[in-house]
């Protein structure tokens, strides 16, 4: 008897030992998010992740899922394509991918016309090369499908975002997870330009954020110029409408937006920075 | 001497911080099919559409028989692509600095009717079909542009247009007539290479209307039948059915294509 109670109150002892092990956490975590993409609408996407498991880390053949998308066989046209618009040189050039059956995203050559009236074809890598840098906007063209969501996937990222902003159009994004208010506190637009002169919106930076059905809603960056009225400094460092009042918008994980740069130079898009 | 040499240096690196990308437009060309010619048949694999920028304020003025512009002042063939299977034009996708194509324009594609007598594709252009006008977009475009939609917008684009005859093609005439077992040979002299040439026959002169010839509604100069005749001149060659039960027949030549 008194043997049963030495070993109970052994294994008691170890149970509450194991107990007291950590367990050991995997190095990484994924996941996937939607995106309303509608049918027949070209949308602009952003991911916010920035790898993702096994061969082809943080690239676009992994990056958007396939998953409930129109594929086919031999007719880019009669698939989803995603459009990406990257540098070739000095050039910003477009790249086509299409969604084939069996073979998922695949390049298109493009014809790049040239002023002599020739074509020189433009090649993209393919999809398990081209590197996608968190912060990248681009387009996915839908067909006419029953399914309005493409799920965006990939490892999620400790390290802040940091997406060069050159003059002129830029298709990017905020790489978050969850949907962010433009003018919310967690997004720093340090580098953003407002027109301090004249507080004209049409000298400022500009984002034209997708409305969902081939259209845009415009906001403007707003600098208060000195001597302007004080009911001009809740506008102060925010996104405005072209009506010159805050804009209320929220734009969804995942969804891209132009950045129309007016400012002199470039500047580092850091959302995350403190 | 330095002062100046130090005043361009500044403005190189001047010119190099302020480098900025300069970003392509795109568009896409294709067609959602079946695409018809004027006689109803499905457009073949292999034949050809065009992608013509047109002008602002101009239309788009057509094509020649032998493929060229009428109206290349304000017509620019920008590109070219080709029917797949469904009888429809194929997907291409082209970009081009914005200043090559200027915005206000509009850009049509123009489906071709380029069959041979034998069937195949890749002749002189018999009809043409054109598609409702796209905007050209200019050099701040933040969308993704496509042509060849049609005018209804409905799906078919048709090549029921003609053609029209270049300029200078001269009057044809038959310069000779070999009758064979089964078959007679027409030949063809005063002929242009751009032209399409159509053989009409009938029994009788004072009676009837001249008829095409089966096999002989797009003769063409090519390698294969271009021949010297008695007097020295080149001859083009047409072959046609002889009719069982023939006794008398006439024959003519037209040129096809308006003028």
């Amino acid at each position: 008897m008194k043997k049963v109670m030495m070993f109970t109150a052994v294994l008691v002892m170890a149970g509450l030992a194991r107990a007291q092990i950590p367990p050991i956490e995997g190095g990484n975590v994924v996941g996937f998010i939607p995106v309303a993409a509608a049918a027949d609408v070209n949308s602009i996407i952003t991911v916010p992740f920035e790898a993702c498991m096994g061969e082809g880390a943080g690239k676009l053949a992994d990056m958007v899922s396939t998953n409930g998308l129109t594929s086919h066989a031999s007719d880019p046209d009669g698939a989803d394509q995603l459009v990406v618009l990257t540098l070739d040189g000095e050039d910003q050039v477009y790249y086509y991918y299409w969604f084939k059956t069996g073979d998922g995203w695949t390049p298109i050559t493009t014809a790049k016309l040239m002023p002599d009236g020739s074509e020189v074809a433009k090649n993209p890598p393919a999809a398990s090369a081209f590197a996608v840098s968190r912060g990248l906007g681009f387009w996915i063209k839908r067909k006419a499908s029953e399914n309005a969501t493409v799920y965006l996937k990939g490892q999620v990222t400790e390290a802040a975002q940091s997406t060069a902003i050159a003059p002129g159009l830029n298709l990017v994004g905020y790489g978050a997870v969850e949907a962010f208010a433009l003018n919310g506190a967690g997004v720093n637009w340090t580098g953003a330009y407002g027109d301090t002169v004249t507080g004209n919106t049409a000298n400022s930076d500009k984002i034209l954020v997708s409305n969902g059905s081939g259209g845009y809603n415009e906001y403007f960056f707003f600098k208060k110029p000195a001597g302007w009225p004080s009911a001009y400094d809740a506008l102060d460092g925010k996104w405005i409408t072209k009506n010159y009042a805050v804009a209320d918008v929220t734009v969804p994980a995942g969804k891209g937006f132009w950045y129309l740069r007016r400012g002199a130079g470039s500047f580092n898009f850091q959302p995350d920075a403190e | 001497m330095r002062q100046k040499i130090f005043t361009v240096c500044g403005a190189l690196l001047a010119a190099a911080a302020f480098a900025v990308p300069q970003r392509n437009l795109t568009l896409t060309v294709s067609t959602e099919g079946p695409d018809v010619y004027a006689d109803g048949q499905p457009v073949q694999v292999g034949e050809t559409y065009l992608l013509v920028y047109v002008k602002q304020g101009a239309a788009f003025g057509g094509l020649y028989s032998d493929g060229t512009l009428v109206d290349p002042e304000n017509n620019t063939i920008a590109t070219r692509a080709y029917a797949v299977e469904g009888a429809k034009c194929g997907f291409k996708a082209i970009q081009y600095a914005p200043e090559l194509y200027a915005e206000g324009g509009s850009w049509v594609v123009v489906l071709l009717d380029t069959r041979k007598d034998d069937g195949s594709v890749g002749g002189l252009v018999a009809g043409q079909g054109v598609s409702a006008a796209a905007a050209v977009a200019g050099a701040g475009s933040t969308s993704l542009s496509a042509a060849g939609k049609t005018a209804s917008g409905g799906a078919v684009l048709a090549a029921a247009g003609t053609t029209r005859t270049p300029g200078g093609t001269p009057r044809p005439e038959i310069a000779a007539l070999e009758p064979g077992e089964g078959a007679v040979n027409v030949r063809i002299k005063n002929f242009a290479s751009g032209a399409l040439y159509e053989v009409q026959s009938r029994t009788s002169l004072s009676d009837g209307a001249w008829q095409g010839e089966p096999g002989a509604s797009r003769v063409q100069a090519s390698a294969g039948n271009v021949v010297r005749g008695k007097s020295g001149a080149d001859e083009l060659s047409a072959p046609v059915q002889r009719q069982a039960g023939d006794t008398v027949r006439f024959y003519r030549v037209v040129v096809k294509g308006a003028n």
